[in-house]
């Protein structure tokens, strides 16, 4: 039942849309981009993953699953990079230098990618030691931080209290001055 | 990640079966040689793939995220379309201040995170591009076809979507108009396909196999990817993670007056005008022609807003001006009026904008004459530009001229 209403909104919505895309956008133009990027997809992007992938078959997980992320991440930046829509009367647009972000990205996915790779590697016992001091470090300033937090709000309290205890005082003091006078 | 194909596994489990294949080609051959050859071609090409990780539980994952993905894109999209372009029984609020800030900051970030999440789930899936017989019966013709809708238009969503974001342009068609069209188009597929997968996500819970590579660690890879493009964008929305925002096409301190500007007053093609005046007209009681002195004369009132672009950047500025509203009460208009916004530009979808009652009511909206505590500059929409919450950048018409009250 669910599947059926689910099937029938689907149809519905495409028929909408394809609908709404013969009427409103060249059609051609639209469905060479749309058949396109799927081709693209299959039969040049695809293949040149597997191909990548295969060359680097032997490579220690952790490198490869590094190279993915900079990849995906490369993809997603290579429009900045590329930097077409650049505009003269507009310097707000594209305003970074992201060839050379992107470089950092990498390198940096790449640091930390040889750092895991070496604790990995040569240091297991050791890396899992520096890895505990370091977490129990991490904890400890945690601890430390929220016990301040919670003593300089109670400071706060108190300096508020000890405010009113004085600003009381003091209005005893003036009533009482207003009396005896 | 790909496991290693072990060559020599590969060899065996092909040879078996293209012995069988040649000999049931023999008997064939003269009549379906072309057949003959693509299926061999069609069912090598389908053994080459070899890693665990092109598995139902991956893809069920991947797809999972990707549901919640593209419902988010697909709300906010709507949201943003239908603001810009109401029915006329349509009408927005004008609070919360950011709510649009936010759905657009969710739509244009949440799209391109999803680039990795969509990528994964076409690799994990790609072997059953070369099932074989590539189509069985109609049902699953139909269905083929319903994924081939969702496979192009996802990447013809993503990567038009992309394209934008950095200004690029290299296709034929208007972008706004390709993209919300094809939304539903992607989402039916969306839909109809939910329908069908919905048994593997429920197998989710399941115990993996207890050999291969690690699903876990793809997985984390996955969402490596998709959470590191997030936060080197993000900040371009959400301000206090500016400074992370080093592949964002727009930083929100970075423009004249510190604030991005979407449409130079060149590229409108507007200049400064001496002797500027604002009219006022349609159904009013009586006409207005204001100068700018006479502007500076009314109550000036400082607001604290964001201009919220549709290309997914919003920045705060603080403005200052008069209200929309003294102008149209100076003007005498009706409680439900609605104003076209005029603007000096020539030509151009937005040089108008439509200002409902629940905008023009709040106090927050202005007729700005200054930014940040300095006069308009020309590409800021000097003389005078409408400010107002919850509203798309776009709608925030730059060098008014004209308010036409309805």
């Amino acid at each position: 039942m669910v599947r059926r209403m689910l099937y029938a909104a689907g149809a519905v919505l495409i028929g909408v849309g394809l609908a709404g895309i013969g009427r409103h956008i060249g059609v051609v133009g639209w469905a060479i981009w749309f058949a396109g990027v799927a081709v693209a997809h299959d039969a040049v992007f695809a293949p040149l993953v597997f191909g990548a992938a295969y060359v680097t078959r032997r490579a220690p997980a952790v490198w490869r699953r590094a190279a993915v992320v900079a990849g995906t991440v490369t993809l997603v930046a290579l429009p900045a990079v590329l930097g077409f829509g650049r505009r003269s009367d507009n310097p707000s647009v594209l305003p970074q230098a992201y060839g050379r972000h992107l470089v950092a990205i990498v390198t940096l996915i790449g640091l930390v990618t040889g750092a895991v790779a070496a604790l990995n590697a040569y240091a297991r016992p050791m890396g899992k030691a520096i890895l505990s001091i370091v977490g129990v470090l991490l904890a400890i300033w945690l601890v430390f931080m929220v016990i301040g937090m919670i003593i300089s709000a109670l400071k706060f309290l108190i300096w508020i209290g000890f405010l009113a205890v004085i600003g009381a005082v003091i209005v005893t003091l003036i009533s009482k001055m207003a009396k005896s006078s | 990640m790909l496991r290693r194909a072990d060559p020599r596994r590969l060899i065996r489990r092909v040879a078996p079966a293209r012995i069988t294949r040649m000999a049931a080609a023999d008997s064939r051959r003269l009549t379906r040689r072309v057949g003959t050859d693509a299926e061999r071609l069609t069912r090598r090409i389908g053994t080459v793939f070899t890693s665990r990780l092109h598995d139902e539980r991956v893809a069920a994952w991947l797809g999972l995220c990707l549901g919640v993905s593209f419902t988010v894109a697909f709300v906010t999209g709507l949201v943003s379309h239908f603001m810009q372009h109401p029915p006329s029984w349509m009408v927005w609020p004008s609070r919360p201040v950011g709510l649009y800030r936010f759905t657009q900051g969710a739509h244009v970030i949440c799209g391109m995170a999803t680039i990795p999440l969509l990528l994964a789930k076409l690799w994990t899936v790609y072997p059953k591009l070369w099932q074989w017989p590539p189509i069985r019966s109609v049902a699953h013709a139909a269905r083929r076809g319903v994924v081939f809708l969702l496979v192009g238009g996802s990447l013809f969503q993503l990567v038009t979507g992309l394209f934008n974001v950095d200004y690029w342009y290299p296709f034929p068609f208007f972008f706004t108009v390709a993209h919300y069209w094809t939304a539903y188009v992607v989402f039916g597929a969306v839909l109809i396909h939910a329908a069908d997968e919905w048994a593997k996500v429920k197998g989710l819970r399941r115990p993996p196999p207890p050999y291969g590579p690690s699903r876990r660690g793809f997985l984390a890879t996955v969402a490596g990817a998709c959470g590191l493009v997030a936060v080197t964008t993000v900040g371009e929305t959400f301000t206090p993670l500016g400074d992370l925002a080093v592949l964002a096409p727009r930083r929100p301190g970075t423009g004249p007056q510190r604030l991005p500007v979407n449409k130079t007053a060149l590229a409108a093609g507007v200049t400064r005008s001496t002797g500027w005046r604002l009219t006022v007209t349609g159904a009013v009681r009586r006409e207005l022609s204001l100068g700018l002195d006479d502007l500076r004369g009314m109550p000036r009132h400082v607001v604290r807003l964001p201009i919220a672009c549709v290309e997914g950047w919003s920045a705060e500025a603080t403005w200052a001006g008069v209200r929309l509203r003294d102008v149209l009460r100076a003007a005498g208009v009706e409680d439900d009026a609605r104003v076209r916004v005029e603007s000096l530009q020539k030509e151009g979808l937005y040089r108008t904008s439509q200002v409902d009652p629940p905008h023009w009511h709040d106090p927050l909206t202005l007729l700005a004459l200054e930014v940040n505590g300095e006069p308009l500059s020309l590409d800021h929409g000097y003389p005078c530009r409408l400010i107002a919450p919850d509203r798309p950048g776009v709608m925030q018409t730059k060098w008014v001229a004209k308010l036409e009250v309805s």
